[in-house]
């Protein structure tokens, strides 16, 4: 079979993902709660004085990097196996329409999902942070809403890989939880390693990282390069936050940082899509 | 490229999970215009072939062919006229049944009228902007069978299609089936259910163990395995003496309630019904039963291992 790819074949495919999965239950469960925790930070921390940029920023990160993995996993980790299961999968490809169109159109469309989620939940905290007089720095909530997404993509991409691999969507779930963990610990997981290695907790808060911790997380964890990138976003490559000092070295740019995201969202799609050709469905 | 009579032809099928043969060295062909009925018990490849056939699968070796072109190696739009409703398929569970017949009918480039008739057409009417999540088996299954005929395909695939339908259900279904037919739609459908197949087919194939075993028209199946038509009588007087001398007279026969079954060729019915009169036996009423394809089908597989005892559903 040779590829074929007709753009509204792929139209057809996500405007179906997209009405489908915006019903889904936990997705609006997760997205309300995203709306609620941002809001109460942006209370918070920025209702008063809004002095303190970093905080807010800091707050709003620990909501985003928890739950929006959460969702994207929620997503993707069914949207082959599952369907392959439940037999609509088989209807779906015996129509006249390609696997890379069906494939891709699935990405579009679950993406689009995850933008709404993120865009209701940092818009309504942008909304009440700008109506109490904050909205400082509008350009670096914008940067912070958009990375969020890509954030997204990248946790996406890699579940909808794992769906397209494994054939049962017991397995895939499993696979989803997985990654959740890993996207969670990999940063502790490195920070320990420099412990046992003879590195200091003084190293990580006085601003004080070997550049192999930066290396390393930036390529392992995408959470970690989320949230280094978000700073640059904002302009703080030296950050203050309750005690500890983050320096962020010059070759941490945000080039680097995109390019980094970029091959995280490509390569397991990529490996998902070759699977999903390969697959006996 | 050959003449094209056949709207599927397969080539040699095979295909292999882990260590299981599940389809080996299949060859089918469906006419075009046939209702071709796919027997088989549970677990003996139909589905798998016929994933094959719809490119959903891909065959370890082997080709298929629909209307003359090989599936491999053309594009997509062959499905273009295809129908085809998995075995227990669930379809979305947020989407409506108007909105999931919308989306299959867009893929199709299919006129978005036909949802609302065909809803109509399956009874589905009232649930209409209901979401498919709330609905039961059965209505799930017409919703998929309602798919299926979007874009009035020439070739309508169908897998189990009356599993999970209730007898009135089954019944709408078949009239659809037949009436697609009387236009000119091919139908190949599955079935583990014989009745079904005699009912509605003129070709039967029947796999087992993943290798098929015969391909002809239903008569010809009944006839080639020999089976005997049943007599079935009603007489007064005392039934259990009239077995025992049919018995004797060399004449298979059982009581089966006041009734009494007889497996005779035709050309000895009347030797019974002489036989029960020269005994003082009233006949007061008989009636010839021919072979049905459920005898030929156990018949034919019955000996070997792994027949799924819901063939004696039938």
């Amino acid at each position: 079979m040779k590829p074929e790819f007709n753009f509204s074949n792929v139209f057809i495919i996500a405007k179906k993902e997209f009405m489908d999965n915006l019903r889904n239950n936990w997705i609006m469960i997760l997205t309300l709660l995203f709306i609620i925790l941002t809001l109460v930070i942006s209370f918070v921390s920025g209702g008063g004085s809004l002095g303190d940029v970093e905080i807010t920023v800091v707050g709003l990160l620990a909501i985003s990097s928890l739950l929006i993995p959460i969702i994207a996993i929620m997503l993707g980790y069914d949207t082959i196996s599952g369907e392959a299961e439940s037999r609509s999968l088989l209807v779906v490809q015996s129509y006249p329409v390609s696997r890379e169109e069906v494939y891709f159109g699935k990405f579009v469309g679950l993406s689009s999902v995850l933008a709404v989620s993120t865009l209701l939940g940092f818009g309504i905290s942008g909304l009440v942070i700008m109506a109490t007089g904050g909205g400082t720095n509008p350009v670096g909530f914008l940067v912070f809403m958009l990375l969020t997404i890509l954030l997204g993509l990248i946790y996406l991409s890699m579940s909808i890989c794992f769906s397209s691999i494994l054939k049962r969507n017991t397995t895939s779930l499993y696979a989803g939880i997985a990654l959740f963990f890993w996207s969670m610990i990999i940063g502790s997981v490195i920070m320990g390693i420099h412990l046992g290695t003879g590195g200091t907790f003084e190293d990580f808060t006085g601003g004080n990282m070997p550049d192999w911790i930066w290396i390393s997380t930036m390529i392992l964890s995408p959470t970690d390069t989320y949230q280094t990138s978000i700073f640059l976003g904002f302009d703080l490559q030296v950050a203050d936050i309750s005690g500890f000092t983050i320096i962020i070295p010059d070759f941490v740019s945000m080039a680097n940082l995109l390019v980094i995201i970029t091959i995280w969202i490509v390569i397991p799609l990529a490996v998902g899509y070759y699977f999903y050709r390969k697959r006996d469905i | 490229m050959a003449k094209t009579e056949f709207t599927i032809k397969t080539n040699d099928l095979n295909k292999c999970f882990k260590n299981v043969k599940a389809v080996q060295g299949v060859n089918l062909a469906v006419r075009k215009g046939d209702v071709y009925g796919f027997l088989g018990p549970n677990g003996a490849g139909k589905t798998t072939t016929i994933k094959m056939i719809l490119g959903l699968t891909h065959p370890d070796s082997g080709n298929v062919f629909i209307n003359g072109k090989n599936t491999s190696k053309s594009g997509v739009d062959l499905r273009a006229r295809i129908g085809y409703l998995p075995e227990r398929a669930q379809l979305y569970k947020n989407l409506t049944a108007i909105q999931t017949l919308n989306f299959f009918a867009e893929l199709r480039k299919a006129d978005k009228k036909e949802c609302d008739e065909l809803l109509n057409k399956v009874g589905l009417t009232q649930w209409r902007d209901t979401k498919v999540g709330t609905f039961s088996k059965g209505m799930v299954q017409l919703l998929g069978i309602s798919q299926a005929l979007l874009g009035d395909p020439k070739l309508l695939i169908l897998d189990e299609p009356t599993s999970g339908l209730d007898p009135r259900w089954s019944r709408i279904l078949k009239d659809v089936i037949l009436e697609k037919n009387s236009k000119g739609t091919t139908i190949f459908f599955s079935s583990h259910l014989l009745f079904e197949v005699q009912e509605l087919c003129n070709r039967v194939a029947i796999l087992n163990k993943g290798k098929l075993i015969i391909e002809d028209t239903v008569d010809k199946i009944s006839e080639g395995v020999h089976l005997k038509p049943q007599l079935i009588l009603t007489i007064s007087g005392d039934t259990k003496a009239a077995v025992k001398i049919l018995k004797k007279g060399g004449f298979d026969s059982q009581l089966v309630g006041d009734q009494i079954k007889v497996l005779v060729e035709p050309d000895q019915k009347a030797k019974v019904l002489n036989l029960l009169e020269d005994n003082g036996f009233v006949i007061q009423d008989f009636i010839t039963k021919e072979p049905s394809l459920e005898k030929a089908f156990i018949e034919i597989i019955g000996d070997e291992a792994g027949v799924g005892g819901d063939i004696n559903e039938a």
